[in-house]
Formats: structure tokens, sequence, C-alpha cells
């Protein structure tokens, strides 16, 4: 008994009504805000098995039973993807959701500078190595079909099945697919029918596994007992071949637009990662474990020359189990199914933001198109697409028409996207790739895998004619297309691999390096490379644009709604009040990282640069930019800088302290040195005129003298308070200096006349050395001889000796004058030399001198107010006070 | 005393979460070894039936399998979202 073909098409049209219900209530249940159940990694998970086309479906047992455990490595390579995700798949997905990525193209076109031409060749090369594997899904497809109409009178053609499935399928990816332009968002009703197919594609290899070890065989032993040595050569399993299946399925699990689709864009979360992480590789282990013993089997108990392909339905049916075959069959449909609508959001989502959106942008430049709504071309073009994008598969499958150069163009198309990763890897991990260091090797690595595996793939029915196949191009031997420089790799697939994938590195690493980056794409590179790193904040250039231009843009990007939404809340963040918020460069950036969710990176920023005014990019940001290393060494500067000054302001707080301190005691010192020196007059000036009043009979002499000793003590005060002023006005440099041409000679002889009476008194013996006369000078007179004065008074006073000579001299040292006053008296004790410019500084014990040593400190503030200096030179003949000067004219 | 036990606490849990990054980086790495290089072949009699080999391939896949459940649970943590 078989199947029905209305049985079969009734269950396979109840499978897709309950796919489109699933996928609308979901579709509702997000629009409710309900997401727990959608949101969980389980989905996540299991929409990630679009990996599993029908080409694994039915190709695995298929590839097992012509080449035992090849099929394996399939698997094995995203098993080893996922189990790393920690350092390739958790930055692809950070960097996803930073950057609003929407597809494979739209991310390596953003990190090399939103450029929009890299974006159209990775959508070419998305779309030439993604239209014959849809190709191949609806052959896989027609093929599971006619296995239950082979006996069947009025069986429709298989191009005539082709034709509807490609039709059903291109409806319900434009019903699901298309619902919002932000492809940013997911698209929760077509994920999660895929969820749900995933599961059916998993219970029916596990049913059919299941059947054959237990119902079929008897059990696991019994089914490896009857392999057929010559067909399953086990020995040397690892070789060229094995390792490059290995790596292009690793590299498909990221590259293939439909799996960055589910992985990156459609995976917002990175916890969803984690679980991920084991559980994808779990699903393939599952999905593999039944493949070798179906291929076992089938070989075994199905007649000789059956399509090893169709084991999964054939064996069932053989052993007249039609429900299981029923079940077999949807999981190969769900396969198929899944695959193609993934892949053709994917495609569409890249055709129309990278190539029909620019070209549209560049016509509509000649015309007004401020009011033409960009949303409704967008869908309108994605769904155009979508359309296209079956229908190429179909013609594509018509054309080819179940050729074995279908059944081979799974791996094809892997080696194929598989020319996105070096740009992709050097993009995520190496700050010097550069735009064209990019373009080149993608470029070079399509162009080589054309020639030498997809063009040949056809057998010379394509371009390239048997002749070329066999004597190269242009009858060079060094182009033969599966011998290319005369290498010698037997498998094609290795061979193109190899070269592809050499030459495509080689040129991407050396036109990096050949070329400098500008300054977007060392923006973008720093913004892809740190994503992790949350120092990096998202650097912007500087725009400028109106408010109410921004607003008319979004308005056709985003919908009036949701761009007054947008706006309004801008502006509330930023305190005004209206619609209109201050186009910061913030807004700005903000903004196109908005559009770019829905138009792709290079779009989003050449229609913001079509309103804004020019990027000006400062020195300051390309050097912020430049390199992370840098950045970190201008921090650390920085900060090295700012704690050398900490340090020594920290310092010149402590000395300033200190200096304040010691003034502070100066000042406390000085003052009771003042009430000292004024007490000492006062109080005789109290007393002697208390006697005077209270006294009443004085006589004459006593009340002259008691006068007298008041007018002298007040004198002595007179003159105490006049130093003190005079000090003080010194000190602050307040005081009055008349300058004039002067003889030091005559300022000399002033002094000596002062103090001639003193110094006879003393019986010293002045003497003004003839050096003297040699000078004169521009200064003060009086105040120089003010100093002279007190020199010669304090070495008149001091400089007791038994023969006492105080000597007046003068010379010159390079541009000053030095005056010396010296004596030949016993000088001063060392211990006391520092304090002698004190004020009220006296060396000798009673007060008796007269004076309140005060005349050294005026001294030295004299001289300095001159532009000199006064110190003291110790010397073994008595003491020497030492006056500079300058000789300069003032 | 506590102070420093909080502070040994946080560097053992530091020092743990690096490791838990290192050995992330390591498991793929083992795989690749145990399934794309010529150990895949080391372990094999020449007149071995086809049984042996799949059982070595599922067998550490399998185990890959458990690791990296493992290693998901231990890095779960270290998964900061905003």
């Amino acid at each position: 008994m078989t199947l029905s073909f209305n049985v079969l098409l009734t269950v396979c049209l109840a499978y897709v009504a309950i796919l489109f219900a699933v996928a609308a209530i979901s579709e509702r249940r997000a629009n409710n805000g309900e997401w727990s159940f959608l949101h969980s990694p389980i989905i996540y998970t299991l929409s990630i098995s679009v990996y599993c086309t029908a080409w694994t479906f039915y190709g695995a047992v298929g590839s097992a039973a012509r080449g035992g455990l090849d099929f394996v490595a399939i698997y094995l390579g995203p098993t080893l993807v996922f189990i790393g995700w920690w350092w390739l798949l958790r930055k692809l997905v950070r960097i996803g959701r930073t950057q609003r990525i929407t597809s494979i193209a739209d991310l390596i076109s953003s990190r090399f500078g939103k450029s929009s031409g890299l974006a159209v060749i990775v959508t070419v090369l998305a779309v030439v190595g993604t239209t014959p594997y849809i190709a191949l899904q609806l052959q896989s497809l027609t093929l599971s079909f006619s296995v239950f109409t082979a006996d069947m009178e009025n069986a429709p053609p298989p191009a005539y099945t082709a034709l509807w499935i490609a039709a059903g399928m291109a409806l319900f990816t434009i019903i699901f697919g298309t619902r919002n332009i932000d492809a940013n968002e997911r698209h929760y009703g077509v994920v999660t029918a895929i969820a749900l197919e995933a599961i059916v594609k998993l219970l029916a290899l596990l049913s059919v596994g299941i059947f054959v070890v237990w119902g079929v065989a008897d059990g696991p032993s019994d089914i490896f007992a009857r392999v057929d040595p010559e067909v399953f050569q086990t020995n040397n399993l690892f070789g060229a071949r094995w390792a490059t299946l290995v790596f292009l399925s690793a590299t498909a699990i990221v590259c293939l637009p439909r799996m960055f689709q589910v992985v990156v864009v459609e995976g917002s979360a990175e916890r969803h990662l984690v679980t991920a992480s084991w559980a994808f590789p779990l699903y393939l282990f599952l999905i593999s474990l039944f493949v070798m013993p179906i291929a076992i089997a089938g070989l075994d108990i199905l007649p000789e020359g059956s399509n090893p392909d169709l084991f999964v339905l054939t064996v069932p049916l053989a052993a007249e189990r039609e429900s299981l075959a029923l079940l077999a069959f949807l999981g190969g449909f769900s396969s198929a199914t899944s695959m193609v609508i993934v892949a053709a959001i994917a495609l569409s989502t890249m055709v129309s933001n990278h190539m029909v959106l620019p070209a549209w942008l560049y016509l509509a430049k000649n015309r007004n198109s401020e009011t033409e709504d960009v949303r409704h071309l967008l869908l309108r073009s994605r769904r155009i697409s979508i359309a296209g994008i079956l229908g190429l598969g179909y013609f594509y499958y018509i054309f080819t028409g179940g050729s074995d150069a279908l059944a081979s163009i799974g791996l094809i198309a892997f080696l194929g996207v598989a020319q996105v990763l070096p740009a992709l890897l050097g993009g995520l991990f190496w700050k010097n790739a550069t735009r064209i260091g990019a373009i080149s090797g993608i470029v070079s690595g399509f162009v080589v895998w054309l020639y030498t595996l997809l063009l040949p793939s056809f057998e010379g029915e394509v371009l390239l004619n048997a002749a070329t196949l066999e004597n190269g191009l242009f009858h060079l031997s060094a182009l033969k297309p599966y011998a290319l420089f005369g290498s010698s790799i037997p498998d094609p697939l290795v061979h193109a691999t190899v070269w592809s994938l050499g030459i495509n590195t080689f040129l991407f690493v050396g036109m990096s390096l050949l070329t400098v980056p500008s300054a977007i794409e060392r923006l973008q590179a720093v913004q892809f490379i740190n994503v992790f790193d949350r120092s990096i904040s998202s650097r912007t250039f500087s725009r400028s644009a109106t408010a109410e231009e921004l607003l008319v843009l979004a308005q056709r990007i985003l919908g009036r709604d949701e761009a007054f939404r947008l706006f309004e809340s801008e502006a509330a963040s930023q305190g005004r009040t209206g619609v209109l918020p201050e186009p910061t460069n913030d807004f700005i950036a903000a903004l196109e990282r908005k559009f770019s969710g829905s138009v792709g990176a290079a779009t989003a920023h050449a229609m913001i640069n079509q309103v804004t005014s020019g990027e000006a990019v400062s020195v300051e940001e390309l050097i912020a930019v430049a390199d992370e290393t840098a950045q970190i060494m201008e921090y650390s500067a920085r900060l090295e800088s700012q704690s050398k000054a900490l340090a020594e302001t920290a310092q010149q707080l402590t000395q300033a302290n200190q200096q304040l301190k010691a003034l502070g005691d100066q000042k406390d010192e000085f003052l009771s040195q003042v009430s000292h020196e004024l007490r000492t007059p006062m109080t005789s000036v109290r007393s002697f005129s208390e006697i005077l009043r209270d006294t009443k009979e004085l006589d004459e002499d006593r009340l002259r003298n008691f006068s007298a000793i008041i007018h002298d003590e007040s004198i002595r005060l007179t003159r105490l308070l006049d130093e003190i002023l005079d000090l003080s006005f010194l000190e602050s440099g307040k005081v009055q200096i008349n300058t004039s041409l002067v003889r030091l000679q005559s300022v000399a002889e002033r002094a000596v006349q002062s103090t001639q009476t003193m110094a006879e008194q003393a019986g010293t013996r002045v003497v003004l050395d003839p050096s003297l006369e040699r000078f004169s000078l521009r200064t003060d007179f009086d105040r120089l001889a003010q100093v002279l004065i007190n020199l010669l008074g304090n070495a008149i006073k001091y400089g007791a000796s038994s023969d006492p000579e105080v000597r007046v001299s003068a010379r010159k040292r390079r541009t000053e004058l030095l005056i010396d006053v010296s004596d030949n008296g016993p000088g001063i004790p060392k211990e006391a030399e520092h304090r002698i410019f004190e004020k009220f500084a006296r060396l000798s014990q009673g007060s008796s001198s007269g004076s309140a040593g005060l005349g050294l400190a005026i001294s030295r503030e004299i001289a300095k107010n001159l532009g000199g200096d006064l110190v003291y030179v110790r010397s073994r003949t008595g003491s020497i006070f030492r006056i500079s000067l300058p000789l300069t004219e003032r | 005393m506590t102070e420093l036990q909080g502070y040994k606490r946080r560097e053992e849990g530091a020092r743990r979460s690096r490791k838990l990054r290192d050995l992330a980086l390591l498991l793929p790495f083992g795989g690749a070894i145990v399934f794309a290089s010529p150990v895949l072949d080391a372990f094999e009699s020449a007149n071995a039936g086809i049984g042996h080999k799949v059982i070595y391939i599922f067998g550490c896949w399998i185990l890959l399998i458990v690791c990296a459940f493992l290693l998901s649970r231990a890095l779960r943590g270290e998964i900061r979202e905003k």
C-alpha cells in the first residue's frame, strides 16, 4: 500500500497551516509583550538548526552510504565553533547588537568604514552562493515527493511541484519576514516556526533511526555487523579532505547568510549563546547519531542501485511503515523550508539594503525626495527580493534539472561564502585591516572560487567549456581549473579551498598593509575590536544638521509616529519642550545607528550625510581613535603628569606652609620684641612722670634731670618707631629710592663725618681706602650713606681691640661693586653669625648700647632695595661687612 | 582578619573566572585535536570495523558536549547583559 498523493498533499498543507498558525500566534504574543517563551535560549538554539537543511537531512545518509564517516565532518566544524563561542560568537553577537547589524554584508561593510561598495560585493557573493543552495532544497523536496508519486498516473511533473513549493515559501516569507522593516528586530513568527520545524526534523530522523536499529535490525551491534567492508573504508579518515570539510563547515556557521541571520541578527542576547554553546552541538550530535545505521540498513535491505539520498524515506517505505515515512517526509520538508525561508529573509535584507536602496538614493538625488516614504520602498523591495530570490532558485533548479552538479553544491556554496572569512576575522581582531584589503581579498577569492570550483562543477556547460577545463584558460597549463599553477591536489574541493582562501588571505593582509585606513575605518575598527571594552565610548564625528531635516529623514525611514516619539523623548531628555531636540553629535550618531537597524550601516551613513553638513574630523579625534595602545599610553601619560603635578603642588604647599609657620613665628617674636623694646623706655617715662606729678617739692636740678630722661626716652621711642616703620617700608618694597650719580668717596666721607664723635670717643681710627675714589655709581646717596653709617657705627661700637681700626674699601667684581667695612676686632662668634641680620638681634647682653638691634636688618633691606645685598664675611683679622651693589646703569 | 579573608576570596574568584575564560579558549582547540588532526586515526588497528571509529567519534563528541555544558554553567555568571 502506498500513500496516495492526496493524503500526502493534505498532510503537507495541514503542516503548513500549523506553521502559519504558530508564526501568527507568536507574532501576536510578541506584540502583546509576552516574551518569556519566545525569548528563551531553547528557541534560539532550535532556530540555529536551520543549518541542517534537506541537503543534510537526506544527503548525510547518502554521503554516509557512499563515503562512510565523511559526513560527520560537516557537523564537527559547527560543534567546534559553538564550544569555542567565548572568543568568536560572543563577540559577533555583541557587535551585532551594539552596531545594529542587519546581515553579514552589513557587518563587513560597517567594519570597513561603512563602505557601500563592499556591501554590494558581499551581497553578490551571498546571492551567487545561496541561489544554487535554494535550488538544491527545491530538488530535494520534489525528489522526496516523487518517491510517493512514482507509480501514480496523474502525478504532477517535478517542475510543477517545485513551483508550488517555491511560491508557498515565498508567501510565508513575505508574510512573516517583512512585517517590520527593522531587520535588527527578531522575526518572532519565523523564528518560532523554524524552531518547530527543527523539532520535527530531529524527531523524524530519530524515529527512523530507532526504527532501523531496533525494528529492522536487532540493536546496534547487529547493524554494524551488516556493514559491507568494501563500502566503508575506515582507515585514515583524517586527511586533506576531512580537514577541509571540518574547516568549511566551521566557517559556514558564521559566514552563510542564513546562519548569520539566525546566530547574530535574530539572536540578540549573549546569554542565549551560553545555552546554545552546548545545546546546538547536542542537536547536531542527535541528528547525526542514526545517519550511519540508516545508511547501513538502506544498503542492506534495499535493492542495488537505489538512490542513497532517499534512504530516509525509502527504508521505512520498504518496511511498509507509511506513517513513519510520512514523518520522515515532513522532516525533510521542514529542513528544506526553514533553510529557504531564512535564506530568503537574509538575502532580501541584503539586496534591498545594499543594492536597491542605495541605487534609489542615487536616482532620487535629482528629484525632490523629501516626501517619499523610504519604508514603503524598503518593504516593497524586500518583498520583491524574496520573490526574486526564490524565483532565481527555481529557475536554477529548472536549468540544472536534477543533475549531479546540484548535489555537490552544498560544499561549493560553503567555500563561496567562506571567502568572507578572512575579512570577517581580520575585521574582528586585526586593527590594521583596511577596506581596500577586504575588497581585494574577497573579490580575488570569489574569482578563484568561481574559476576553480563553481564553473567547473557544471562540467563544461556554463562559461568554461570542456576544453578549457582540460587545458586551462587560453591553453595555459598554469591556469587549469583543477590544477592551478601546476599544483597536484587530487580533490577539487581541497584544491579550490587552498587556492581561493590562500590568495584571498594573502591579498587581504598584503593590501591592508599597503593601504592606510580612513578615519571612519579606524573609528569602526576600534568599536568592533574593542566591543567589550566599556571605556571606549562611541565616538562620533562632528556633524551638524537642523533638527527639522533630521526629523523629515527619520519620518521617511522610521515612520511618522516612531520618529516623533524618538525626537520627543530626546528633546525631553535634553530638557526642552516641544518636539525638536538640539541636533547634537550624539543624537545624530544615535539616529544613524537606529536607521542602520533598518537600512544597513552604509546606507544609513549615506542618508544622514545627505542632510548633515560634512564630517569634520579633528586631529584630536583621529588621535583618539587611532590606536587603543596609543589611547592607553596617552591616558597613562596624562595620569603620570597629573600625579607628578600633584606631588609638586603638595611639595609647594608644604613649603608654603612651612614658610607661613616661620613667618607666623617671626611675627610673634617680632611683636614680643617690639613690645619689649617699647616697654623699657615707656616704663622709665611713666615712672619719671609719676615722680614729677606726685612729688610736691622738687628741686630745679632733679626736675631738669628727670625731664631730660623723659625727653631722651621719648626720642629713643620715636627713633625705634621710626626704624620699625622704615624697616616695614623697606621690606614691603614701598620705599622711595632717589637715584643719582654718586661718587663713592663722598658717601664714605659723609659716613665718617657722622660717626666722627663716636670714633673719637672710642679711640678708633677710621681709614678710607684710596680705592674708593675710583668708583662712582648710580644709586641713592642718602640710603647708601645710611648703610655705611650703620656699619661704621657697629664696627666702632663692637670692634674693640687694643688698636682699633676700621677700614672702608671698594673693588669691582664683574658687574658688581663690593664695598667692605672691616675692623680688627674680635669678630662675631660663629654660632651668632646667622642671627646678626635678624631684627632685634643684639649680641651683647646689655641694652645699654642704645640701639634696638634693627640697624643691620635695615641696612640689608636698603642694600636689597638698591639692587644689591649685604653679607657678613668671616675673616681671621676681625669682621667684614660687604655691601654689593650693581654697577650697571639702572 | 576578615578583611584579609574577603580579599583572598575575591582574589580567588577573579583567578577562577580568568581560568574559566582560558579554559573556554582551550576547549575548541582540544576538540580540533580530537577531530581534525591525525589523532583521529591514531587508535585505529588495521582490521577494526567501522564500529570502533563510530564509537570513538561519537564518544569524544558527547564528552566535548558535556565539557561545554559544564563550562557554560560556570561561565554563565561572566556574561553581563546591559
